[in-house]
């Protein structure tokens, strides 16, 4: 589902892969992260993803409140996982307003992994 | 005097000194934030996440160096604040890591407790950003790896080598991060690592970080036992600085310098000034003496000199004017506190019931804001704002004391919407946080409370009230930056609209007006004005007389809102 925005001139429509990528890609900038979880992680299998792989971790629904967004995560041990996930947040919702003009309306991390 | 090896005292000074110095100095570093308003908080996040280890290591008296590093790492766990503040705290886990069960940390030990501590904090994320405190903390252990290979016996030397490349590379960060070089600022999270190793070696070197006098949320042991004219050892305050120092000075000469100061006072501190000269600064009874040491070294400027006993005396009269107000404050709120208790008994809630219906928490800063808020029945307030954000546990604490079943909570800061939100689920009691991004927004709510309306009813009313209110926030600049191709200088007036700088200039009262026109809708019907504490009430009525004949349809408020930073803050409804 792509994501609209009207203003004066017209219309601007972003796709939602592009959506996943800022969100995915801003999400790895973060500190505290090591790795992206693929949302299939529930069937057992807990892929480690990175690199070009890194929409996969990342799940979003355009609502006409704003997008809501879902990160799978897996962390380094040791850190501050509530601290870690307060900044993905807010880092997340800063990138994906600036860069798309989008509004977010929600941020959901999952900490699906621990690196030990 | 400077030891081979540290042990677990002296690094528990260090750790402290690290504390203190980047406590000072924590507002410089939220300055470096890069967007222009004075509203960032990277050097308060690091400053708190070291206060966090400090509590945990200051009760401890354990002579092993690992025993100390192992809890202080713990603790800028638990403390941790902010990315910096995470990062600061993995630096410390990789550096307790290396000691392992280490009595004492020599030279080879420090320096590869830099080094682990640099991989700790660059292992736990896959895009190291570079021109950042990871950046710095890698310099700085590298090059400490290189020192010690050509002065493998030189712990001091190696301090003084850490701090220096510290400076140096923080420096070149502008010229790594594009967004840094645009602010025209260094990184403030590597700004922040450096005061702590600065207080590091300052307490190896033996010296003393005083804090700073104004933070009277924090006192010092000192100012708890504030000293008297009985117990005042040394009389006078001196302090200067040593500029054109000889050719023939070594850094042993400085030292001698420093151990004559000591014999004389108490409180020395010498450390590196500006043009490559010396700050110094001591309490002494023989003023003289100690000048004339300096002029031995080089040429004395800015000579700066007090008498504490007069301070002393000074602080006693203040202190029994001030006992008197608080006396006076304290019956004024008792006061204040039965009338709104009667207010809350008039409502029309069974009143055989031992806990209201409704009860209100506002997050607010500025004292004309909480007593608006106090005004219009909202129990309890915390103080926090934009700078300084309330913890969780404050929130939930302030909902507790609320005598009420159902309590509405006004973060009124979209940064302590979160936190509010998690004490909400802390709570026992029925808790609704209504998500208002300002304290104008905030009171706009709670003017929508209806005693008799459901809670539902009343979440929702009160909600569609604070979005209803449009705000504008008038600041300044803190240092020159590019902004959305708006050139800004420090000092600059800036107007702010939905997070955006809509409008730049050198008069607040110019800017006040040319915001209110970009703020206001053809809908609206109040302007209200809420002036800060650095503003005249003369200025801000001049400016609501303005604005009323700019719009003569709207009815124009003014109200003291004494929040600090923010010259107005302007709300249309």
């Amino acid at each position: 589902m792509e994501c609209k925005i009207n203003n004066e001139l017209g219309q601007i429509t972003i796709n939602e892969e592009v959506l996943l990528k800022v969100a995915g890609y801003a999400t790895l900038e973060c500190y505290g992260i090591v790795a992206m979880s693929s949302k299939r992680a529930k069937d057992g299998l807990v892929e480690w993803l990175g690199g070009e792989n890194l929409t996969k971790g990342v799940d979003l629904r355009v609502t006409n409140e704003g997008i809501d967004i879902d990160l799978y995560i897996i962390v380094e041990y040791g850190v501050s996982i509530v601290e870690v996930c307060k900044i993905i947040r807010s880092q997340v919702c800063y990138k994906i307003e600036n860069m798309t003009g989008a509004k977010v309306r929600r941020v959901n991390v999952s900490v699906e992994g621990i690196r030990i | 005097m400077t030891p081979k090896s540290i042990d677990g005292l002296l690094l528990k000074e260090m750790l402290i000194a690290g504390a203190t110095l980047l406590d000072i100095n924590h507002e410089e570093v939220d300055s470096l934030n890069v967007f222009p308003v004075p509203d960032g908080d990277t050097g308060t996040n690091m400053s708190l996440t070291m206060k966090s280890t400090v509590k945990d290591i200051e009760p401890l008296d354990e002579h092993s160096a690992s025993a100390i590093m192992k809890v202080a790492s713990k603790g800028a766990l638990k403390g941790a604040r902010g990315n910096s503040g995470v990062i600061l705290s993995q630096i410390l886990r990789g550096f307790s890591k290396s000691l392992d069960n280490a009595e004492t940390i020599d030279q080879a030990a420090f320096v590869a407790g830099l080094k682990k501590g640099s991989e700790t904090a660059y292992k736990a994320v896959m895009k190291p950003k570079e021109g950042t405190i990871l950046t710095v903390i890698r310099v700085i252990s590298e090059d400490a790896e290189r020192y010690s290979i050509r002065h493998p016996d030189n712990l001091s030397g190696l301090l003084d080598k850490i701090v220096k490349s510290g400076e140096v590379i923080l420096e070149k960060t502008p010229d790594m991060l594009p967004a840094l070089k645009q602010a025209g600022v260094v990184d403030s999270g590597g700004q922040g690592l450096l005061y702590v190793l600065k207080g590091w070696r300052a307490a190896y070197h033996g010296e003393k970080i005083e804090k700073a006098p104004a933070e009277p949320e924090v006192p010092s042991p000192e100012e708890e036992t504030p000293a008297t004219l009985e117990t005042l050892k040394f009389r006078y305050e001196v302090s200067y600085l040593i500029k054109y120092l000889g050719e023939s000075v070594t850094e042993d000469d400085v030292n001698k310098f420093r151990t004559r100061l000591t014999r004389i006072g108490e409180k020395v501190s010498v450390e590196n000034g500006p043009d490559s000269g010396l700050s110094v600064r001591l309490c002494t009874n023989v003023p003289g003496k100690c000048i004339q040491y300096a002029c031995d070294l080089g040429e004395v400027v800015d000579l700066k000199f007090d008498n504490l006993a007069e301070k002393i005396r000074e602080r006693i009269a203040g202190e029994q004017a001030k006992a008197q107000a608080e006396e006076q404050a304290r019956r004024e709120a008792e006061e204040a506190e039965r009338a709104a208790g009667a207010a809350a008994q008039a409502a029309p809630v069974e009143n055989a019931a031992p806990l209201n219906e409704y009860g209100f928490v506002a997050v607010s800063i500025g004292s004309g804001f909480s007593q608006i808020f106090t005004e219009l029945g909202v129990s309890q307030i915390v103080e926090g704002g934009q700078t300084m954000n309330p913890s969780i546990e404050d929130i939930l604490a302030a909902i507790n004391r609320v005598d009420a079943r159902n309590v509405f909570v006004l973060p009124n800061n979209s940064n302590i919407v979160l936190a509010a939100t998690q004490a909400a689920e802390l709570s026992e009691k029925t808790v609704c946080v209504l998500p208002t991004k300002n304290t104008a927004m905030g009171i706009g709510a709670v003017i929508a409370f209806e005693p008799d309306a459901d809670l539902e009813t009343n979440r929702r009313k009160m909600t569609e009230a604070s979005e209803n209110v449009k705000t504008g926030q008038i600041t300044y600049a803190v240092r020159d930056t590019v902004f959305e191709d708006k050139e800004i200088h420090e000092g600059d007036i800036i107007g702010i609209h939905n997070g955006c700088i809509e409008v730049v200039g050198r008069s607040v009262h110019d800017i006040a007006v040319d915001l209110v026109r970009s703020v206001v809708e053809e809908s609206d019907s109040l302007i209200t004005i809420y002036y800060g504490q650095d503003v005249k009430e003369e200025d801000a009525t001049a400016l609501a007389g303005e604005i009323s004949t700019i719009y003569p349809e709207m009815d124009v408020e003014v109200q003291y809102g004494g929040q600090p930073l923010y010259y107005y803050l302007i709300a249309t409804e």
